[in-house]
């Protein structure tokens, strides 16, 4: 149903919650018939509307190409609503169209015409499209008559493709807006139903001029085209290449079904054009008797080969029931140009291309459009739920993401750690090992005497080829440069007595590897790491000097040593470097001092 | 064709939504970032105090090891005293007859001159002179040394003793004492 308020009179957001409305309320979303033309509805009534009896209706399917009758409406009927719901309800039930999702409804005005030229100022050919556009929105500034009314009538511009320079090259074609009221509500009836009721209102002599390619050629001589409704008969003109030079109207008088004098009219006419003797086709199209109509052509137009058309025939040959009217072959049939060759030319392609003959008379005017968002609109606010659902998806993966991240980094233990302070603990840690450093440093096992004799023991053989005399033993710091902790160096001076077997001995204790050995085995043997003798940068040097023995005397020796024939001194020197793990911490600078 | 719903659908329809969306994703990004600075810096902090407490605990570890040597230690350089000191020789020379170990004379100074001298411990020093065979000297050496390892030897001099078979042993020991 049509709103109230035209969306000029809402604000924006008011005017988009109306599109939103309805998309979710009416099918337009996604019915692309709400904007089709009713032509191109595969369903479709076409009603033929004639001033005298029922308004005659067929029902089209557009792809079967096929019309069925059905039954028709009343004038009456056209004029309540009730019954025009009723009649949409018949036509739905069909069995041909009972999952139609659109219903075309094509009225034929066949009941009337006006035909108005245009003024003086519009006469450039040039500007037809312009004037085709101006003669729906403002006819009465391209109407000659600029008293016509545009309220009460419908205005249409026709063009005359055929006409000679200098003469009209179009003109207005006009109906009245009786049926503008039964097009609304039937369009209203399929808004309440959310099912498209797209209308359409043709003039029934726009197309029956249209049809004439179906049943002639093109003659030199040129045609004329006299089409008989029930009260105006309309001829049309067209020259040598069946172009349309010019159309007109002849009304008839109050009761009858001819015009008054229509032979010196049309041949009038036909002198106007210069047309000699040209064919002249006459067509009922209501089913008049066009006899009487056919003498006086005949007196007037005596040359003209005057063929009377049946529009049964013209039907039959098509193929299509002889009960619809020429119109409908005309508004739902494809013109085969190869068959009939009159259509390749101006008039009819320009029919053809831009639908000159199918023109809407009684369109939805702009305020009804206005109230119901564009197939553009709707196609917009489709991609616009694209769009949206996109954006929030990747919305939702953003959030997620960072939901998930926060969550994952809040609930971490990182997050809900109480910062403890073990610093005290680490630094009365740190000083109770340094404490346990320096007294395992100052009390490692460097320098004892009970291994230190041990030592001077394995310098003696146990032959007893050798005596000591005195043994001098000392351990001295040494204070590297630059080094923070002691060296030591241990010295060994031991006197003594010698034979030659105890000589040899000391000889090979007296090298480095000699001594080494000893300092081994004395490690070895004490347990203590002091005398390992290849650890780190610790050296052992030893020397040796042997003299005579001057108490030497084995026949009468008063000593004991008296019996060695050589007296000796070992120097034996152990050093460790202040790298060396025996090496002692040395006191600050300041306490030093 | 209407032209009245084009901007609004656009604007309504397209633009407002994707641009609360695009501002949701900017404050989300933007307090997710911020919570990730703040992680960061917790991070920090929290991978800090687990390297401390990784480090107090092997402290603790390396203290439990040591603590036994320690606190032994500790007993040793706070209860030993000269006096103490003395009674373990005589404890040690009890087992020799005196012909075997005899201490003849001991002397000890405040400080050491010796091996303690310039450390940074506190130490004494002791001379001791000993007549004794060398076996029995060596097994008394021992014994001491063992029960006190704060005895590090600066000097021996070991001379024969003219008036007897015995040996003259003249020691110097730095004794390291508390602190």
């Amino acid at each position: 149903m049509i709103e109230a308020k035209h969306p000029s009179e809402l604000n924006p957001l008011q005017t988009y919650m109306r599109a939103v409305k309805m998309a979710k309320t009416t099918s337009r979303l996604n019915n692309p018939a709400w904007y089709q033309d009713a032509l191109d509805l595969e369903v479709q009534v076409h009603c033929y509307l004639k001033n005298a009896g029922d308004v005659e209706c067929f029902l089209y399917i557009k792809s079967s190409n096929s019309f069925e009758k059905i039954d028709g409406l009343s004038p009456r009927q056209l004029q309540i609503a009730d019954e025009l719901k009723n009649f949409v309800d018949r036509v739905l039930e069909c069995e041909s169209v009972s999952k139609a999702k659109a219903l075309g409804v094509v009225f034929y005005l066949a009941d009337e015409l006006s035909i108005a030229g245009l003024g003086p100022e519009h006469q450039n050919p040039g500007e037809i499209n312009n004037l085709r556009n101006m003669m729906i929105e403002d006819p009465t500034e391209v109407l000659d008559d600029k008293t016509v009314s545009a309220e009460t009538h419908a205005w249409r511009l026709f063009p005359y493709s055929g006409a000679p320079a200098g003469q009209e090259f179009a003109t207005a074609m006009a109906v009245s807006r009786k049926y503008d009221d039964v097009l609304l509500t039937l369009r209203e009836i399929g808004d309440s139903r959310n099912l498209p009721i797209k209308t359409c209102a043709l003039s029934a002599p726009l197309c029956a001029i249209a049809c004439l390619p179906w049943y002639t050629t093109a003659k030199d001589n040129g045609t004329i085209g006299v089409f008989n409704y029930e009260t105006f008969t309309v001829v049309s003109f067209y020259n040598k290449r069946a172009d349309l030079m010019m159309l007109r109207y002849l009304q008839h008088p109050p009761g009858s079904s001819d015009p008054v004098n229509i032979g010196p009219a049309v041949m009038a006419s036909a002198t106007a054009f210069e047309l000699e003797s040209p064919e002249i086709i006459l067509l009922s199209m209501v089913g008049h008797d066009l006899s009487n109509m056919n003498i006086s052509l005949q007196s007037s137009m005596v040359k003209s080969d005057i063929r009377l058309m049946s529009t049964a025939t013209v039907l039959r040959e098509m193929g299509l029931p002889e009960e619809i009217s020429l119109e409908m072959m005309v508004a739902t049939a494809e013109l085969d140009q190869e068959l009939y060759p009159v259509a390749q030319n101006a008039t009819f392609t320009s029919f053809r291309e831009e639908g000159w003959h199918l023109q809407d008379f009684l369109a939805p005017d702009q305020y009804e459009l206005d109230m119901y968002p564009a197939q553009e609109d709707m196609n917009l606010l489709k991609r616009g739920r694209k769009v949206k659902c996109v954006a929030a998806l990747l919305c939702l993966l953003v959030l997620g993401y960072a939901g998930f991240t926060s969550w994952e980094k809040t609930n971490s233990r990182a997050w809900t750690y109480k910062p403890q302070n073990t610093e005290v603990t680490a630094l009365q840690l740190k000083e109770e090992i340094k404490r346990h450093e320096h007294w395992n440093s100052i009390l490692m096992d460097r320098s004892k005497a009970w291994s230190s004799m041990e030592l001077i023991s394995r310098l003696t053989p146990a032959d007893g080829s050798v005596i000591l005399k005195d043994v001098k033993h000392r351990v001295d710091k040494k204070l590297a440069p630059k080094a923070k902790k002691y060296g030591l160096q241990k010295s060994w001076v031991v006197n003594g007595y010698t034979n030659d077997t105890g000589l040899r001995y000391l000889e090979n204790i007296s090298t480095r590897d000699g001594i080494k050995e000893i300092f081994e085995t004395v490690a070895h043997e004490t347990g203590s790491r002091a005398y390992l003798p290849n650890i780190g940068q610790r050296d052992i040097t030893v020397q040796m000097t042997q003299r005579l023995n001057p108490t030497y005397n084995i026949i009468s020796s008063t000593k004991a040593s008296d019996r060695f024939r050589l007296v000796f001194t070992m120097t034996i020197t152990q050093t460790f470097t202040s790298t060396d793990e025996l090496a002692l911490i040395s006191m600050k600078k300041s306490k030093r001092r | 064709m209407s032209n009245y719903y084009k901007q609004p659908v656009t604007i309504f329809g397209i633009v407002i939504p994707c641009l609360f969306m695009v501002l949701l994703a900017v404050i989300a990004l933007y307090m997710s970032s911020s919570t990730s600075a703040e992680y960061r810096k917790k991070k920090k902090g929290y991978d800090k105090a687990q390297l401390a407490i990784k480090q107090t605990m092997g402290l603790q570890e390396q203290v439990q090891k040591t603590k036994a040597y320690t606190k032994e230690w500790d007993y040793l350089l706070n209860t030993e005293t000269r006096g103490t000191f003395l009674q373990h020789w005589q404890a040690a020379e009890e087992k020799f007859s005196g012909k075997e170990l005899t201490k003849t004379s001991h002397n000890w100074i405040n400080y050491s001159d010796g091996i303690g001298k310039g450390i940074d411990q506190p130490a004494s020093q002791v001379n001791m002179s000993f007549s004794a065979t060398y076996r029995a000297m060596q097994l008394a050496l021992l014994e001491m040394e063992t029960k006190l390892p704060n005895m590090q030897l600066d000097s021996l001099t070991i001379t024969p003793d003219t008036n007897s078979d015995s040996i003259n042993f003249e020691t110097t020991f730095t004794v390291w004492t508390g602190n």
